[in-house]
């Protein structure tokens, strides 16, 4: 099972380096680390999917230019938040996965960009990353949680 | 489940705290050099670069031609802007060069014992009213000096050695508007006090209205002046400000042969004045 999601996880690292090199619309990069730390929720159990998602903060922390261990945390609370949301959310429904996805993608955002103005004094995001980004992820998002739901879940948890 | 809850709490605080850690610890340094390890051993463009040669194999050869030339052009043009640069900085060399040659040549009539010196900054506040030269206390340098600048092929009064430090000095300029000096000119040989107006030259003032002076007479520092030796060249009439007349007096413009702008080499002549003591002698 460990052996599954790791890798799952170097699948997931290798796939957001690869294309953030070569496939940028209007600047813009997928981003599936963040896609495969909402999946994990539902894909893995809930310390499974926590520590997974820390350890997507991790490598999302390594391949951008921002403050080291940021994306760590916002990905660790994302990942709590929706752990907790899971009682009261429906996470077998696409529609309201691609919700709860849409808005926390926002969340995110807003997280990182207000600790960024914190230490830095300087806003890390652009205008696209707030208007641009979140749809062009969530248009991906179904796929990537249909795929890796199909070959690469290791465990569906209740 | 409520041992489930409580791991899961245990889990989700510990890693938050780990974040915090990796917020607060300097870890800048140490996440750069893992980044360009791996970027240098993942780095796509040394991939890409194989396929473009590739892909150039396979082009006709009128295509790969215009290709090859346009890169050719590139290299050319970048080329020409490294060859450019190093021309102008030659011609800045050999125009040195025949300055120095020149220094060299007239060095041998210098009538006062002397060194040369070269002008390395001039004062912030003004450029015309005093510069440096790089030669100071250990190259015998003292206050009172006179200086003399070289310009158009020839040494022309410039200053005069206000302070003297170990390695450099500064010079306060004859255009300082707070410097002035006996000088005469004309054919009348008839003596004035010049002073400084900074950008617009010198004023040889209280001028006797009885001596006549022309445009283009030559002045030069009077043997009665206690601040420089007579006989040294200083400008040419440019004016004559007869309706600025006071009493029995008039002023004179006078053109300094020393561009202070352009001036780089000096020659610092050793004057001790009349009044100072002895031992300076």
């Amino acid at each position: 099972m460990i052996f599954r999601s790791i890798v799952y996880f170097l699948i997931v690292c290798a796939l957001q380096y690869w294309w953030g090199e070569h496939f940028r619309f209007f600047g813009l990069s997928l981003d599936f680390a963040f896609m495969a730390c909402v999946s994990s929720v539902s894909l893995f159990s809930p310390v499974h999917s926590l520590v997974f998602s820390f350890f997507l903060g991790f490598f999302s922390d390594f391949s951008s230019w921002g403050h080291f261990g940021l994306y760590c945390l916002s990905y660790t609370l994302i990942s709590y938040s929706l752990i907790s949301l899971r009682s009261r959310a429906d996470f077998s429904s696409g529609f309201s996965r691609s919700i709860l996805f849409f808005s926390f993608f926002y969340l995110n955002i807003l997280f990182y960009s207000l600790f960024y103005f914190a230490i830095y004094k300087n806003w890390f995001f652009s205008w696209k990353d707030f208007i641009v980004a979140p749809f062009l992820n969530l248009l991906f998002f179904w796929l990537f949680y249909e795929i890796s739901d199909r070959y690469l879940s290791v465990k569906k948890c209740l | 489940m409520r041992d489930g809850n409580s791991s899961l709490k245990y889990v989700f605080f510990l890693l938050v705290l780990l974040s915090f850690v990796f917020i607060i610890l300097p870890l800048s340094s140490l996440v750069t050099s893992v980044k360009l390890a791996f970027s240098y051993s993942l780095n796509p463009h040394i991939f890409f670069i194989r396929k473009y040669e590739n892909k150039l194999f396979s082009l006709p050869k009128n295509i790969k031609d215009l290709i090859e030339a346009d890169l050719k052009h590139r290299d050319f043009e970048e080329n020409k802007k490294r060859f450019e640069t190093q021309f102008s900085r030659f011609e800045a060399i050999k125009q040195e060069n025949d300055r120095l040659r020149k220094i060299l040549s007239l060095s041998e009539n210098m009538s006062r014992k002397g060194t040369f010196a070269f002008v390395v900054s001039r004062t912030p506040v003004s450029g015309y009213s005093g510069f440096f030269i790089d030669k100071g206390k250990k190259d015998g340098i003292a206050e009172g000096f006179t200086v003399l600048g070289f310009c158009s092929g020839g040494f022309y009064l410039a200053g005069r050695i206000s302070e003297v430090y170990e390695k450099y000095s500064k010079a306060v300029s004859i255009v300082n508007q707070d410097f002035s000096f006996i000088a005469y000119g004309g054919k009348d040989s008839a003596e004035g006090l010049c002073r400084g107006k900074e950008n617009e030259g010198l004023i040889l003032d209280y001028v006797p209205s009885k001596f006549e002076f022309l445009i283009g007479d030559k002045i030069y520092t009077s043997l009665s002046s206690l601040t420089f030796p007579g006989g040294i060249p200083v400008g040419s009439v440019s004016d004559v400000l007869k309706k600025d007349s006071a009493m029995n007096f008039y002023q004179v413009k006078i053109k300094p042969y020393c561009d202070f702008e352009k001036m780089k080499e000096v020659y610092v002549q050793e004057y001790y004045s009349p009044l100072s003591s002895g031992e300076n002698q």
